[in-house]
């Protein structure tokens, strides 16, 4: 984190000071089928499969602050990381304006991280996480990773314990390739309580979203033109509800590292509701961190829809039907073990090996005939700050 | 002869000096004007980014105050520290400490905010400021 004297053009006027810091990670992951990819998060088209992955956890991050007045700073993050496409991108994941008012309370406007999860905010820092990147089976519930409009955050020292709660207001806007998701009227809130090593953290957003894509509207048309009007309306994803509950905690001590989430996803549309939850565990000797991890996610919704009867002609489209009720969300659980070996103050270096047993295709993806789990994935980053 | 006395009173000082420095006898300050009571936890708090009831202000590396203060009052090295600030940081929702080039730059900052908490060499101290904890 250094800070940039800017500009002999300027010199003699009172600059405001800018401090420029980043982040990053160069990874690569390799699992042992060719039949299946295996992805970190919705955002990634492609994934991960027995020929080796750079792409699935290989980022850079530039982050510069801007401090206008003892009140005023701008903020301005700038990512490369695959994002959308096969390839890698340059995207602005969060810009904003933000207002101390008080020692206390700070007013962000723009782009911000959507706090979904405990470790939302800073997922994409491998060098501040244990492992080499967040469960796909509670992170990846949720497509969105920010929100633009405005948060008020509070933090507050009482007694023994810390304060910090958040709360937004605003709206994503996602282009996938193939699809558009627009969510509108995002808020929610989040507490932390830290007292000593422990953190206890509640979190709770909502919005109404709605996707469309080619594929989804061509089914919907097909069901409706059946006369099934009442089901193509109910899955239709227009301006449905997206509702996402999230508990965490995390014990921090000298050599014991713990941390743990559940979450509750129910969103409305052909999207199915899913219960996540994960436990790591890490005990530090030296510059060595060996951890664990168990992660696990189910589909809460009805996995069949048993409006359409299946006889003759109609058994395509009822297939049709269950196909697309069980395309986001699935049942699948993974044990992982990893070495966060810190090489240096601000580098580490982490080697991991999940085994992913997902039911059925689970949350892999791009499927080829004769799929199936479980899945091994082995993983090495190396992950900095700046 | 009185100049042979000075240049051994100069010497005896410098190897004083140097012993203060070997030994590192670093104090934790605040401003001269600060009257609150603040407990080694606390400091800890400020240092680690979970209390905002001080501000922080850190000497930058290498540092013979910088790692003697986190390793034996914070009871994390940098590497723990490093990686709980960068949370803060890049969710855009702490600034991380001021780092200053030398103790006097931090003396003279935690003198002039009386919100602001930082460590030194004892030999640093003077009357703006006032030491509340002993690093031992």
């Amino acid at each position: 984190m250094l800070a940039l004297a800017l500009c002999p053009m300027w010199a003699g006027a009172a600059l405001p000071a800018i401090d420029v810091s980043g982040f990053g990670t160069g990874g690569f992951a390799i699992t042992d089928t060719g039949k299946a990819e295996f992805g970190r998060a919705q955002e990634q088209p492609v994934g991960a499969n027995s020929e080796g992955d750079v792409g699935l956890d290989s980022l850079l991050a530039l982050q510069g602050t801007m401090h206008l007045n003892d009140m005023f700073s701008a903020t301005v993050q700038a990512m490369v990381r695959r994002l959308f496409n096969t390839g890698f991108t340059l995207d602005i994941p969060v810009f904003f304006v933000k207002a101390e008012v008080t020692r206390d309370l700070a007013v962000r406007v723009g782009r911000i991280q959507l706090p979904v999860f405990m470790s939302s905010d800073y997922r994409q820092v491998g060098y501040s996480n244990t492992w080499i990147r967040p469960p796909v089976e509670v992170y990846g519930q949720v497509p969105f990773d920010s929100d633009d409009g405005v948060d008020i955050l509070y933090r507050k020292a009482i007694g023994p314990a810390d304060i910090s709660a958040q709360a937004f207001y605003g709206k994503t806007d996602l282009n996938f390739p193939g699809a558009v998701i627009q969510s509108r009227r995002n808020w929610g809130a989040n507490v932390n309580v830290t007292v000593g090593p422990l953190t206890l953290r509640a979190g709770r957003d909502q919005s109404k979203f709605t996707s469309s894509s080619v594929t989804v509207t061509q089914l919907l048309t097909a069901v409706n033109a059946a006369g099934f009007t009442a089901l193509a309306n109910r899955l239709n994803p227009l301006n449905v509800p997206f509702k996402f509950t999230d508990f965490g905690f995390s014990l921090d001590e000298t050599h014991l590292t713990i941390q743990g989430e559940v979450s509750k996803f129910s969103p409305g549309g052909f999207v199915a509701s899913t219960d996540g939850q994960y436990l790591l565990a890490g005990y530090r000797v030296g510059k060595l961190t060996p951890y664990a991890m168990y992660a696990r996610q189910w589909v809460t919704s009805e996995r069949t829809d048993p409006t359409i009867p299946r006889l003759g002609p109609l058994i395509p489209l009822a297939l049709g039907v269950d196909q697309l009720i069980n395309s986001v969300g699935a049942d699948q659980h993974t044990i992982s073990g990893g070495v966060r070996w810190d090489v240096h103050e601000s580098v580490d270096l982490k080697l991991q090996v999940d085994r992913v047993s997902p039911e059925g295709n689970g949350l892999f993806f791009n499927i080829r005939p004769g799929f199936h789990g479980p899945v091994y994935v082995a993983s090495m980053t190396l992950d900095f700050v700046f | 002869m009185k100049r042979s006395s000075k240049t051994m009173i100069a010497a005896g000082l410098a190897f004083t000096a140097a012993l203060q420095q070997a030994r590192a006898d670093v104090v934790v300050i605040v401003s001269a004007q600060n009257a609150a009571a603040i407990t080694t936890r606390e400091i800890t708090r400020v240092y680690l980014g979970e209390s905002n009831s001080m501000t922080p202000v850190d000497i930058a590396n290498p540092s013979v105050a910088r790692r003697e203060f986190y390793t034996k009052v914070i009871g994390k090295d940098q590497a723990q520290v490093k990686a709980r600030w960068s949370k803060l940081v890049f969710a855009g929702k702490v600034a991380p400490p001021k780092e200053l080039p030398s103790g006097q730059d931090v003396v003279k900052a935690v003198a002039a905010d009386p919100h602001a908490i930082g460590y030194v060499d004892r030999s640093f101290v003077n009357m703006t400021v006032k030491i509340i904890l002993t690093v031992k």
